[in-house]
């Protein structure tokens, strides 16, 4: 034991005391060190702000889909309770192309009599083209005989003309530079495109037809047929009659250029058979374009009869726009990026992670629908935190030994008189009195037994948010069912808090409203996605599993620990209007 | 030995010139405690270094309660003694129990008459096996019991005594050894 001792003792005192100059480095390596261990935290907070960047990108990226989808949709997409619009669209175009033909004029036409009047007006308006424009293709014929002039390339115009590669657009404007590629003869020129279009109004007669027969329901299917029917004799009589215009001119053509003399009963007799035949080409497209006005104005009178939805309602239960309210409530699944850490020296410290907890998310939102789109906003009572172990490592004295001793003050002893024996006064003896010290700046090492109890605080960390979320979404829609997906932002505002928390001096406070280290007010990113079942007309029942994190941290200084809040919100969806 | 508040709070603020004189001023002491933890001066260095990190990433945590050069001194002995725990991980087939007996048997040899130089000393201390030497420096350097010595190095009790007294006779045994050779060269 005594050599235990002695040992000991001689390696305290050769090496209790020992210091070594480190190398020159070493200062360097440890600055960086700090500095890689701030950055850390900078990198933290980068990562924060990454998370925090990729989140708005994220939303833009979103908005704009949506923008594009909701824009494409609204163009694109014919809807069943469109039939109207489509019947009017048609029969507009049918006007559009009749007055092309007159006066490249564009007649809008809204209600149901203006298509009925306007209808009346184009047969008049065809009849007295189809008059007109045979007149003048006689006379133009009779010019170009006159002038020996063949349009070869109109009279191929005319023929290679089949009647689906055409649109309105395309007939004037290549009729347009038939006749700019003929300046001589460009009144002829026109008055033959009049002809020509004459046709082509069949045409486009027909697919106006072919349209309407798509548009129309199945209400009408033997107007639609009966139509169709006449459309296509129509059609056919109306490519005669063109091919018939064609031939004429071209036979006509040829005899001026190898008989220029011909004699004019030749001609007249040809002339005749051609007004014959135009007139009959006149009749016909009158029967047909009546025909097609009555189908059309049939259709249009179908349609504007029927019922037409509302615009604030659709097929089934949906909602198409309007206001509606959500009350939901369920469970709540909170968790937190804190770490336990154990700060070195600390006499209290989180002993574990911390363990996640279920909390009740309660709201009310108002939605206001759009078609499929939709905003909305409300209450949302939610509640975030964590359950917390902290060990309170306490150090023990064994003053058992040293039962009259605090082990903070030690005594020192000095003089305070002299006494002198009389039996022997050459002695003197000095008196010393005990002097009492405190001393709490030494690191004392007490010679008892040190040793440590452990205790155990459980700290259950709530605090509490009313937060106001503010959402878009969408929602596909299935019959009874409906699926909305919606993001965006809440704001909280703290309404209570309660636990115990260490704080930066390492000190475990009790949380309460006014001593808290959350901060008063906090905001959330939101993702959710919904399913809807329809009970009633107005009554949907909602389970809604929904995403939240902090954006912003909810402590008010010296952590960036956020909660995520992963939820199942089931309730009801009413609609108000 | 105080340091002035002024550094401490420069130190807090994240200063880079207080952090300087800190480390000045406290460096050589605690490189000397890190020598007797490790078994060469650039572990020891790693070793301060890492030390001196965690000091100054946690200053604001130090409370003024006690002796700063004691919060150092407990994060130093304590980053060594983390040191130790992840070379026992690397080399887990070799732990305080599994060192020879051979080794530490006991001699009849008296206690050394040698004054030994503060390097012959740490010398010895460094060629202890690496469980020895933690569990003698926490016993006689910074006055832990057994029983803090067992939770520290998770062991028990019985174990932390048997291996201590086994570093004593290790110790005792390179001094003589050492003696020797001194002996041995002086004559030669």
């Amino acid at each position: 034991m005594k050599e235990a001792n002695e040992i000991d003792q001689l390696f305290e005192e050769s090496l209790g005391g020992l210091a070594v100059e480190p190398s020159a480095e070493a200062w360097g390596n440890i600055a960086s060190g700090v500095d890689a261990a701030a950055g850390g935290g900078a990198s933290t907070a980068s990562a924060g702000s990454t998370k925090y960047l990729m989140w708005v990108l994220l939303g833009t990226i979103a908005a704009i889909l949506a923008s594009i989808f909701f824009f494409t949709q609204s163009r694109s997409e014919v809807k069943p309770s469109d039939h109207n619009t489509i019947a009017n669209v048609n029969t507009k175009a049918d006007i559009v192309a009749v007055e092309q033909i007159k006066s490249n004029e564009t007649i809008s036409i809204v209600s149901e009599e203006e298509i009925n009047q306007t209808s009346e007006t184009r047969m008049d308006a065809n009849n007295a083209d189809v008059d007109q424009a045979e007149t003048l293709a006689i006379s133009a014929t009779d010019k170009r005989i006159e002038k020996k002039a063949i349009d070869n390339n109109l009279q191929t115009e005319v023929v290679e003309r089949t009647p689906m590669s055409y649109n309105i657009d395309e007939q004037n404007t290549s009729t347009v530079s038939s006749s700019d590629s003929y300046d001589k003869e460009q009144d002829l020129d026109s008055k033959l495109t009049n002809t020509v279009l004459e046709s082509e109004v069949t045409i486009v007669e027909e697919a106006v037809i072919v349209e309407t027969q798509v548009a129309v329901p199945a209400e009408t299917p033997k107007t639609t047929n009966e139509v169709s029917k006449e459309t296509n004799n129509t059609e056919v009589v109306s490519e005669a009659s063109a091919a018939q215009v064609a031939n004429v001119t071209n036979n006509q053509s040829q005899e001026a250029n190898s008989l220029q003399e011909s004699s004019e009963a030749k001609i007249e007799s040809k002339e005749t058979a051609l007004v014959e035949n135009s007139s009959e080409v006149k009749t016909e497209e009158k029967e047909e374009i009546s025909n097609t006005e009555e189908a059309s104005s049939e259709n249009a009178v179908v349609e504007s009869t029927e019922t037409a939805p509302s615009p604030t309602e659709t097929a089934g239960t949906h909602f198409a726009t309007g206001w509606s309210v959500d009350v939901f409530g369920g469970p709540a699944w909170i968790n937190n990026t804190e770490q336990a850490t154990q700060v070195e020296g600390s006499t209290i410290y989180q002993t574990s992670m911390d363990k996640n907890i279920l909390t009740p998310n309660i709201g009310l939102n108002i939605k206001y629908h759009l078609n499929n789109w939709f905003i909305q906003s409300g209450l949302t009572y939610a509640e975030y935190g964590e359950n917390r172990d902290y060990t309170n490592k306490i150090e023990m004295h064994d003053t058992s030994g040293y039962s009259n001793q605090n082990i903070n003050e030690y005594y020192s002893y000095d003089s305070v008189g002299f006494y002198i024996d009389p039996n022997n006064p050459t002695v003197v003896i000095t008196l010393y009195d005990a002097i009492k010290h405190s001393d709490t700046s030494y690191n004392w090492v007490s010679e008892d037994s040190l040793y440590y109890e452990h205790h155990n605080i459980y700290a259950q960390n709530r605090f509490r948010y009313i937060e106001i979320p503010l959402m878009f979404g969408y929602e596909f829609r299935f019959k009874n069912l409906g699926v909305e997906l919606s993001t965006g932002v809440s704001f909280g505002f703290r309404v209570n808090s309660s636990g115990k928390f260490l704080d930066s001096n390492n000190e475990l406070i009790n949380i309460n409203q006014s001593n808290s280290p959350y901060s008063n007010t906090m905001m959330n990113y939101l993702l959710s996605i919904g399913v809807k079942y329809h009970l009633t007309n107005r009554f949907s029942i909602i389970a809604q599993p929904t995403y939240k994190t902090n954006i912003s941290s909810l402590f008010s200084s010296g952590t960036t620990t956020s909660y995520n809040n992963f939820g199942l919100n089931v309730g009801l969806n009413y609609i108000i209007k | 030995m105080s340091i002035e508040l002024k550094i401490l709070e420069g130190c807090k603020n994240g200063e880079r010139a207080a952090q300087e004189r800190l480390y000045r001023h406290f460096a050589p002491t605690m490189l000397g405690i890190c020598l007797r933890y490790t078994k060469s001066r650039d572990e020891a260095e790693d070793v301060m270094q890492e030390g001196f990190i965690k000091v100054f990433t946690n200053i604001d945590r130090f409370r003024k309660e006690g002796s700063f050069e004691g919060w150092i001194k407990r994060i130093m002995v304590n980053t060594a003694l983390n040191h130790y725990h992840k070379a026992q991980k690397l080399n887990s087939h070799r732990n305080i129990d599994d060192i020879r007996e051979v080794d530490i048997i006991e001699d009849d040899k008296p206690m050394p008459k040698t004054r030994f130089s503060q390097k012959e000393m740490l010398d010895a201390i460094q060629v202890l096996p690496e469980g020895y030497s933690t569990i003698f420096n926490l016993y006689v350097f910074e006055k832990y019991k057994h029983k803090e010595i067992a939770e520290m190095l998770n062991i028990s009790v019985n174990t932390s005594k048997s291996q201590l007294s086994k570093s004593r006779i290790y110790l005792k045994k390179v001094l003589n050894r050492m003696e020797e050779e001194r002996k041995g060269n002086n004559r030669s």
